[in-house]
This record gives C-alpha cells, sequence and structure tokens, in this order.
C-alpha cells in the first residue's frame, strides 16, 4: 500500500483536527506527514491551541486536495504566518557580525601577499555577516567577503556563504539536519573560518596544510551537506557529509596548470567532502578526520601549446587531513597532517600522471598572562613525495628544486587589548618556496632561504 | 594534597634543622603553624559560587554536563518541551563568567570565544546575547522564555528556576 493511499481520508475521517486526528480502530496509525505538520506547528505556536483556519480550511476541502504534497505547503505557509503574528519574537534573532583585518608583510626575499620585500599592506579582510531564526529549528545566514592578498585576491567582494540551516532533528543526546547554499568546506580545524583572523591560529593559516594558492576550491561550494552530532557522557562526536559544486579562481588553475592558460578549467560534477570529529570533556582532547575529492574538466584554448603538449584532459584531486588538539588551561598543542593526490588525465606531456602530495604542522600555544598568547609552530609542505628534494622536477622542467618543498618555524605573539580587538605578529624562518604562488612570483625568481615578518590588527563586532 | 605535601616538607624540614643543631634555623611552632594557615587560605578554592538558572518556562530543573555543554556551545537550540533557547552571558572578563567557564564548563572563556566564532562566522550558529551586569542577567533570564544564564548562588531568587548540574 503506498503512502499516499494511506494518507487519503475516507469519509469517516474526513474532518481532521490537528492535535485530534482520529484513527479507526484495528488500523495502526502510519507516520504520515499530518504528524509532521502537528510538529511543526506546535513548535511554530506558542500555545497548543488548534489553529481555527487551518481546521476550517480542511472542513471545506475535498479528500484528492489533501494530498502529501499540498499538506506540507499548507503547513509551511501557516507556519511563517503564525510567526508574522508574533513578528517581534523572530526578528530578535536576527544578528549582525562583521570584522575588518590589516596586515603588514615584510619578506627578505621573494614575494608573498604583494611586494613583500619592500613591505606589503595587500593583506585586508573585511566581512560582514547576518543570520535570523525564524523558527528553533532553522537559520539563515549569509557573509560577504572583501579578501586582499597580493595577487592572489584582488578585495572584490563575495559572498562567503550562504545557506540555510535545518535541524531536523534536536534533542539531550543528538542533533541531525542538512544544510544548504554556499557552505564553508568543512576541512580541518580552521578552513570554515579561514578569512576570520581572529579563529586563525597565526596571521596566516598553516600553509604546509592550508595552502592559500587553492584556497578557493577548499573555501566552499554551492550544494547540500548532512551533518549529525552525537552527545556522549563526556564527548561529542560530530559527522558531516557534503556534495556541492566548487568555486574555481584564477588561482586554482596556475596551480593545478602551473600557469594560466587561454583554455577553461572548471568544475567537473560535484565536489564531495566529509568530516569526523570527536570532542572530549569539552573540547580538551580535539580530533578530526576530513576530506574532499572532486575533478576539474580542462578544455585547451586554440593559442595554448598544441598536443601532444598540452590538451584538454581533466584533473582529480583527493585531500584528506587528520587533526589532533590537546587544550590545557595554560597550553595547547595542535597538530594536523595532509596527504593529497592530484591527478592528470591524459592533460599532454607536460603534466607528470599524479603528485602525491603531504604536508603537516605542530603548533605548541602559551598563555601565560590573561590577554596574551604565545606560539611556535613547525611545518613541512611536499607538494610530491617522489620529489621530496625537487632535484626530479628541476631536471625535468628547469624549476629550482626548492620549488618543490617548503620547511617553516614560526613564532608568534598575539594580544588582544579588549574583546574587539586584536593584534597579532610572527616571524617565519622558511626553507624553501613550495608555498608561494606563481601568479606573486616566477618559479625561477624565488629564493631558498627567506624570512617573514608579519602584523596584523584585528577589530570585530 | 598541596597543603599535605607542605606539612609534611615542613616536618621534615624541622627535624633537618633540629639535626643540623643550630637553633636560628629551627621555626618556631608559631611560625609553622602560621605559615600553613597562610597556605591554606592562599592555596583555598573559593567554592564554585556560581549556579545555572533558566526561565521557568523551560520546564526543566535538572540537567547533565553535555547538555549544559551543548546550550553554552550554542548546538542545543529548544528545550523538550519545544520553546526556543536563548542563552544569555556576561562579558569575557566578568569574574562570574570566568568562573562558570572554568567550573561548570571546564574551559577559558577564550575558548568557548572561539567555539562561538567558528560556528558565528562559518554562518552555522548564532552568538549568545552578552548582558553587562548579574543584576541584568537575572532580569532577562527571568522575562525571557526558554532563558538560560548563569548567576552566583546567593543570587537567585524566585523569579528564576535554579538547574542543578548532575
Amino acid at each position: 500500500m503506498s503512502r499516499c493511499s494511506l494518507l487519503k481520508l475516507n469519509n469517516s475521517t474526513r474532518h481532521v483536527w490537528i492535535f485530534h486526528r482520529p484513527v479507526r480502530p484495528g488500523r495502526h496509525r502510519p507516520v504520515s506527514v499530518l504528524r509532521a505538520m502537528d510538529w511543526l506547528l506546535r513548535i511554530a505556536l506558542p500555545s497548543p491551541a488548534t489553529p481555527p483556519v487551518y481546521a476550517a480550511f480542511l472542513k471545506s476541502q475535498a479528500p484528492w486536495a489533501l494530498d502529501r504534497c499540498h499538506r506540507f505547503m499548507i503547513a509551511v505557509f501557516l507556519l511563517c504566518s503564525a510567526q508574522a503574528a508574533s513578528a517581534e519574537d523572530w526578528k530578535d534573532t536576527a544578528q549582525i557580525h562583521g570584522f575588518l583585518s590589516q596586515g603588514y608583510v615584510n619578506t627578505s626575499d621573494n614575494r608573498w601577499y604583494g611586494d613583500s620585500e619592500e613591505g606589503s599592506w595587500d593583506l585586508r579582510e573585511i566581512g560582514l555577516n547576518a543570520s535570523i531564526r525564524p523558527v528553533p529549528y532553522l537559520q539563515l545566514s549569509g557573509q560577504f567577503l572583501s579578501r586582499t592578498a597580493g595577487r592572489m585576491g584582488n578585495g572584490e567582494i563575495g559572498v562567503d556563504y550562504a545557506l540555510l540551516d535545518w535541524t531536523a532533528l534536536s534533542n539531550a543526546d543528538k542533533r541531525v539536519g542538512a544544510r544548504l547554499g554556499r557552505i564553508k568546506n568543512p576541512l580541518g580545524f580552521f578552513n570554515e573560518t579561514r578569512d576570520v583572523a581572529f579563529t586563525r591560529p597565526g596571521i596566516f593559516l598553516p600553509q604546509s596544510v592550508y595552502f592559500d594558492r587553492v584556497r578557493d576550491l577548499m573555501l566552499s561550494s554551492d550544494g547540500m551537506h548532512l551533518y549529525a552530532d552525537w552527545r556522549l557522557d563526556d564527548a561529542e562526536l560530530m559527522l558531516q557529509l557534503g556534495v556541492g559544486k566548487p568555486l574555481v579562481d584564477v588561482n586554482v588553475e596556475a596551480t593545478f596548470l602551473g600557469r594560466e592558460f587561454q583554455g577553461d578549467l572548471s568544475s567537473l560534477g560535484p565536489v564531495w567532502m566529509g568530516k569526523l570529529a570527536y570532542e572530549r570533556d569539552g573540547g580538551r582532547l580535539r580530533f578530526a578526520l576530513s576530506g574532499v575529492i572532486g575533478s576539474l574538466d580542462f578544455q585547451r584554448g586554440p593559442d595554448d601549446p598544441p598536443p601532444p603538449f598540452l590538451e584538454s584532459g581533466d584533473i582529480d584531486f583527493e585531500l584528506l587531513i587528520a587533526s589532533f588538539q590537546y587544550n590545557e588551561e595554560v597550553w595547547s598543542l595542535t597538530a594536523e597532517f595532509l596527504t593529497q593526490e592530484v591527478v592528470w588525465n591524459d592533460m599532454g606531456t607536460i603534466y607528470p600522471s599524479r603528485n602525491p602530495g603531504q604536508g603537516y604542522y605542530l603548533q605548541f600555544d602559551l598563555r601565560p598572562i590573561p590577554q596574551w598568547e604565545f606560539f611556535l609552530r613547525y611545518g613541512e609542505r611536499i607538494p610530491n613525495t617522489n620529489d621530496r628534494d625537487g632535484s626530479k622536477t628541476e631536471m625535468a622542467t628547469g624549476a629550482p628544486a626548492h620549488t618543490q618543498f617548503a620547511k617553516e618555524w614560526v613564532l608568534g605573539a598575539r594580544w588582544d587589548p579588549t574583546d574587539s580587538l586584536m593584534v597579532r605578529a610572527e616571524y617565519h624562518h622558511v626553507d624553501g618556496a613550495a608555498w608561494l604562488s606563481n601568479r606573486e612570483i616566477a618559479r625561477k625568481d624565488t629564493e631558498r632561504f627567506w624570512n617573514m615578518l608579519a602584523i596584523l590588527v584585528s577589530y570585530r563586532f | 594534597m598541596v597543603c599535605l605535601l607542605f606539612s609534611r616538607g615542613m616536618s621534615h624540614y624541622i627535624v633537618l634543622a633540629r639535626s643540623i643543631g643550630n637553633p636560628r634555623l629551627v621555626p618556631s611552632k608559631l611560625i609553622s603553624r602560621v605559615s600553613l594557615v597562610v597556605l591554606l587560605g592562599l592555596l583555598s578554592q573559593p567554592t564554585s559560587g556560581q549556579a545555572l538558572a533558566a526561565n521557568f518556562s523551560a520546564g526543566v530543573e535538572t540537567i547533565n554536563r553535555s547538555v549544559t555543554r551543548a546550550l553554552f556551545y550554542m548546538r542545543l537550540r529548544e528545550w523538550p518541551n519545544g520553546i526556543p533557547v536563548k542563552v544569555f552571558v556576561l562579558p569575557d572578563t566578568h569574574p562570574l563568567h570566568v568562573r562558570f567557564c572554568r567550573h561548570e564548563l571546564g574551559l577559558l572563556p577564550q575558548r568557548l570565544r572561539r567555539t562561538w566564532d567558528r560556528a558565528v562566522f562559518a554562518g552555522i550558529g548564532q552568538m549568545p546575547e552578552q548582558v553587562d551586569s548579574v543584576q541584568a542577567m537575572r532580569e532577562r533570564i527571568a522575562s525571557t522564555p526558554g532563558g538560560i544564564g548563569y548567576l552566583p548562588e546567593g543570587g537567585i531568587d524566585e523569579s528564576v528556576q535554579p538547574l542543578e548540574i548532575k
């Protein structure tokens, strides 16, 4: 028996009362859309009163009109009207937040975030977001973002995220729901808020794992995510699974293709991502495993190098990040490890068939006095583990060997003079140029050993 | 534990000092006792001193720690009876907020703030409402359906429902 036939009303049950639906004896009461609407309306209305408008409407309708879709739409419409009647309640849930960060970068060599050898102010992030909860189980949020990052970001205002978050089930033990729209990719500990300076573990995210060169590909995607949280005794387990269309920009082209071609690089099919996180004791111990799988399609342009050097083909990429954090009151230890695989399919002879890459970092944070934090970090990035010292790449392409690895030590400090203001300073010593963007500096012009001093001031509200 | 170690250490020192034979090294009984009392005074942790309080419409009287965390992490948004949760907090530097975070949630205010930021700036959560004083906290909890916050132990009155953490 189909669900629709179970929901059809015969003459004896024609008059349906939302909270007092009669059930014929001997029949099992089906889990029906009516009960779902029951639940929705009970939450929406301040008192469990049968909405007379709805009851009267149902009385007037013939059974054929009360099929599943109609009932659901009626419920949603009434929900919205019910909320409009008590407009003050849901309007009170509206929140607006934002941030403004400005940084200064000075490097001994190379170019990072602009002309950094001369001192670059091309580090700016401005964001404004809004969110509202018309009912407890729905949140609508969106954020505009403008990011200036040397030649990797031109300060254009874009939609960072815009989503609808629906919590289907929420109780003391678990929470299950879905998100729809442009959603930040839940990769590692920091990807979801990577442009928000006061949520980062330093002025820049550890480039060994969160390389800015392919930021847009990793940042967010347009699609749908499902999430589930389970609350255990003193721990929490969180799962997120998502599918979406990624954003592909010139930085992604430059990274996956090595340079910009006339041809077009676009997403091929959906990108799948997932994150499993475990937190114990309110976040004293945190583990996470996250990953993304996707493909890009490349169409050669007429002015691009001809076959067999360059051909139209596709690129498959997979990233997996394992994350760990331990937090004590005065100190914390964070470690993340990335493994990635990029496969060039039928792209021509200038591309290897595959590059397995790795990156990791280890960071120690100290909070000896209120408002102050200090950290020490070591990170390494190897884009191709088959060529750790870069010698094979140098022989094949002439690009300097040191562009195939980057090892860094970072020492930094953070001061929060007020709740809204943050000041950061850090010093990097880097061996290698793997995470420099070839849009900012040609590989042959990079120096192997370089240092960086960076300062950032950030205001939030 | 520290007091026990201190007193044992003190007694060992006294025995050693006496064995050396220099009377000036041996602290008098008065000094030993005073130092122990002072140490006890310095080390004594303040009693937890704060309690959870909720609006009566929430319909709960006891709560467990994982639900407390879920509420203050803004992950649990409605009470079992369907009333939306409204969380109130004091500023990050307010001593009551610091004590509450440490004792009931087991973390520093900065970590709680970062948990909120990670959700708010990814579009998947909202901030709790910040109030300026304990008096304002009490008034908002009492007058907001579904409200929850924390007050000093002596500050709970009949206008709010105290919640016992199991």
